[in-house]
């Protein structure tokens, strides 16, 4: 196992608003690497950093240890992108636009007319192959545009939320598809989503991004081992004064608070310790208890605890 | 070693196909989203046959339509009145005004165009100079001059016919002249012919005179022998004298009657010598009178000679020996045939960088751009790819163009049509690349189609077109020389109209080449600086 990409001290700031807060991860040979995170966390922009298509502000990203800069035209050839919101002409067909992007990789007329035929079979659109892409259907253009990427049959395929916009079947299809490239050829894969629990299943590594940082990498189970030694408390009071609660609190138990608006949860070891402290603050400061809830948290709700307000 | 440089050469080759396939995928690729979108094919189809359409409408003719006219004068002669009636028969519309000031403030107020004041009593002679004002609107530069021209050559027009009138009648008298010179000419003649008779007849009776004898010779008459013969008769026969007496009174008689003889004779020599001297004079004077006859007629030989010297006789080259009509130069008809140069650079001006400005916003904004931004194509060649479509696509326009140019001028147009075909290429691949630079530099279609717009007024306007150049201060003037628009436009000129070789044109070849050249690389930049959107 090789490291493919890494990235280092990543900083993207569009004007004031600070996107990426020094990204710091590496994919390796053969992974399929998720990059979860919420809507507008920056997992486009990583993307888009990583393929030249916007600069970042500072940090250094490198191709197989070489600065991914000085290999672009290389890195080029290699890589397949598959966009969020399709890359292709909307006023040429499936087949116009497959044809047209083979041709920009060099590939001679009769193989891309194979691999049109492939590909179209591949991702279910053989029968609108001739229909002008401006006339798809979301999730229609969502495959056109996966097609597109496996033109040049890349060593590194990039998926920006392959799955979103899907019906459940054609999503477990594209993860199979996902799943069964990597295997077949050894395609690298990074892939992004909002949706751990489908991550779950075909990562290998997976980075939840937050707030600019990744919040946690590991592979899945080691996501899950990280966080299932705690037990989640999610507590709802009224009036609310969570900040005093918390003030009060003995934090000698506790791994993680996340505070929400009208929540908190809190993620330790020894959850009827902190019960029984809570309960002695709850009534001095005189919060009635609304909500009350103790359980161990899945991947989903480790996801989600970090990442929700 | 060897093996490793021909795949090294294999393999270059192999690159340049590359290119040209990938080239020509990339034009393909922007005509057919051209054609798709229907109304940017109809614009590209039949916008410049609709803008020669329009223009040709507007221009397709030398004169003005529709034109008001005032005039004013303090009173109208018969002149003034057919010149009024002539500038009526036109297309213009003419009203008399009350005052001068009335015709006059009438331009600001835009009720008429052209406001013309004749003098009072305006007649054609020698004393006056008849001097006719004219009033245009000087804001509106282009229709002033058109005005002004038109009118003047309406008026030229109508002082041409009072001088050609005016001529006639002189030229008439004149041949009239000669025509009785002639005629009377015989009348010299026979009266130089009766005079020399006279003079002849004069001479005879003059000789007949001379010849006249009239001397009498008193001793072939012997009266005393007789009277002697008598005297010696009646001595011999002693006749007695007395029968003698008779016959000696009748000699006597005799004698007398001879001596009255020769003194009437005496008195008719002295007549006939008084009468010799008279017709002596009359000779002479006969034949002063001869010579000044003849001298008459040389004189009328001079005149006739001297008329018939004249040898234009025909009124109108009398009047403009020289005529000047502007044409020749061209087969050109109309005022379209001289504006079509700067319109077919006009036209390929505005169509060349909205064009490409636009298919370069486009493709920047369309969704493929993240796509072909990553495909191992350069920058270059999406560049070149780009340049040659609009050049196709302008070039076909301009082949319209042409086919209207075919119909302005015919003749012996292959070379021009050649020539002009090349610098029109080169003129639309500088406006192309600056409309290119210009797509490049904005973010959305509405702006790069001002800029585009803005840069081509600009052009336009700092050109021939809507102000003469020499008209601007000294900077801009000297700007608008290096103005590609102005360029390509002379060129353009001097080729269609004067058939220019291309040779002598290689100046502004140079120019616009350097122009590409600064516009490509510009191009360049700017598609790099901008392509990552976000900094
Ligand atoms: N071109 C841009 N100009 C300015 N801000 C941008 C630009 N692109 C992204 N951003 C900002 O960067 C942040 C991250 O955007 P990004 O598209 O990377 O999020 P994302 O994780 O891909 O979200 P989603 O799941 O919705 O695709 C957002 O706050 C967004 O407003
Ligand atoms: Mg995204």
């Amino acid at each position: 196992m090789s490291e493919v990409i890494n990235f280092q001290n990543i900083v993207k700031h569009f004007g004031k608003n600070l996107v990426l807060n020094k990204i710091d991860f590496s994919v390796q040979d053969k992974d399929i690497f998720g990059l979860i995170g919420l809507s507008g966390s920056g997992k486009t922009t990583i993307l888009n950093i990583m393929v030249g298509f916007m600069k970042a502000n500072k940090g250094k990203i490198s191709f197989r240890g070489k600065d991914i800069k000085k290999v672009k035209r290389e890195i080029e050839k290699i890589f397949g992108f598959a966009t969020q919101t399709g890359s292709f002409y909307n006023r040429l067909t499936v087949r116009e636009n497959l044809f047209y992007f083979g041709k920009m990789y060099s590939i001679k007329k009769h193989e891309i007319l194979q691999k049109t035929k492939e590909l179209l079979e591949l991702v279910e659109l053989s029968d609108a192959s001739n229909v002008i892409a401006n006339q798809l259907s979301i999730g229609m253009r969502r495959r056109l545009d996966i097609a597109c990427a496996l033109l040049n049959d890349p060593e590194v395929l990039v998926l920006d939320e392959p799955t979103e916009d899907l019906d459940p079947t054609l999503r477990k299809e594209i993860l199979a598809l996902i799943k069964r490239i990597n295997i077949e050829k050894s395609t690298t894969i990074i892939v992004t989503s909002h949706l751990l629990n489908e991550m779950e299943t075909i990562c290998n590594k997976i980075a939840i991004l937050h707030h600019g940082k990744i919040m946690e990498i590991g592979t899945p189970d080691n996501l899950k081992e990280r966080y299932s030694t705690n037990e989640e408390i999610h507590l709802k009071t009224i009036p609310g004064y969570y900040k005093e609660i918390l003030n009060k609190l003995d934090k000698k138990n506790i791994n993680h608070i996340v505070t929400k608006k009208d929540k908190i949860i809190i993620y330790t070891p020894n959850a009827e310790k902190v019960l029984y402290d809570l309960t002695r603050i709850l009534r001095d400061s005189k919060e009635k208890i609304v909500y009350l809830d103790v359980n161990k948290p899945s991947l989903e709700e480790v996801f989600e605890s970090l990442t929700r307000k | 070693m060897k093996k490793q440089k021909k795949i090294k050469k294999f393999n270059i080759k192999r690159k340049t196909i590359n290119f040209f396939i990938i080239l020509y995928e990339i034009i393909k690729k922007d005509i057919k989203l051209l054609i798709r979108s229907k109304t940017s094919a109809l614009v590209i189809l039949f916008g410049p046959l609709l803008i020669i359409f329009l223009v040709g409408l507007a221009f397709n003719t030398s004169s003005l339509y529709n034109l008001k006219v005032s005039t004013y004068s303090d009173s109208y002669s018969e002149l003034t009145e057919s010149i009024i009636t002539i500038l009526s028969d036109q297309q213009y519309t003419v009203k008399k005004a009350f005052t001068q000031e009335e015709c006059i403030d009438g331009i600001g107020l835009g009720q008429h165009h052209v406001c013309i004041i004749f003098p009072a009593e305006m007649t054609i002679d020698n004393a006056e100079d008849n001097i006719v004002k004219f009033y245009v609107d000087e804001s509106r530069t282009n229709l002033a001059h058109l005005i002004s021209n038109t009118i003047s050559s309406k008026i030229a027009q109508k002082s041409s016919e009072v001088s050609l009138s005016l001529t006639q009648s002189l030229v008439n008298t004149l041949e009239s002249t000669k025509q009785e010179i002639e005629e009377k000419k015989t009348l010299l003649d026979s009266l130089e012919a009766t005079s020399s008779s006279s003079r002849d007849s004069v001479e005879n009776i003059k000789t007949r005179f001379t010849e006249l004898d009239l001397t009498i010779d008193k001793s072939d008459l012997n009266i005393s022998e007789a009277k002697k013969e008598i005297n010696r008769l009646i001595s011999k026969y002693n006749y007695s004298e007395s029968i003698f007496d008779d016959l000696k009174s009748k000699l006597k008689e005799v004698e007398d009657g001879v001596q009255g003889l020769e003194d009437k004779f005496l008195a008719v020599e002295e007549v006939k010598l008084a009468s010799d001297s008279d017709l002596n004079s009359l000779k002479t004077e006969l034949t002063a009178m001869i010579g000044n006859i003849n001298s008459l007629k040389a004189s009328f030989e001079q005149i006739k000679a001297n008329v018939d010297s004249i040898k234009v006789t025909n009124v109108e080259s009398i009047v403009s020996p020289i005529k000047t009509t502007i044409e020749s130069v061209t087969a050109k008809k109309t005022h379209l045939s001289f504006l079509f140069p700067t319109l077919v650079v006009l036209v390929l001006m505005f169509i060349s960088i909205l064009l490409s400005s636009t298919l370069v916003i486009r493709e920047k904004i369309s969704p493929a751009y993240f796509r072909n931004f990553i495909t191992p194509v350069s920058d270059f060649v999406f560049m070149f790819g780009t340049y040659l479509t609009n050049v196709i696509l302008v070039m076909f326009q301009i082949f319209i163009l042409l086919i209207a140019f075919l119909y302005f001028f015919k003749g012996d147009v292959f070379v021009i049509l050649l020539n002009s075909s090349l610098i029109l290429l080169v003129s639309a691949s500088v406006f192309i690349l600056f409309g290119m630079f210009i797509g490049y530099l904005f973010k959305t279609e509405e702006t790069s189609t001002l800029g585009a717009i803005a840069v081509g007024s600009l052009m336009l306007f700092f050109s021939n077109t809507i102000l003469p150049v020499e008209t601007l201060p000294g900077i801009f003037r000297y700007v608008s020389l290096y103005n590609p628009f102005v360029i390509a436009e002379q060129m353009l000129k001097k080729v269609m109209l004067f058939n220019v070789n291309l040779s002598a044109l290689s100046t502004s070849f140079y120019i616009l080449i350097g122009f590409i050249v600064v516009f490509f690389v510009l191009g360049l930049i700017a598609r790099e600086l901008t392509k990552r959107y976000f900094e």
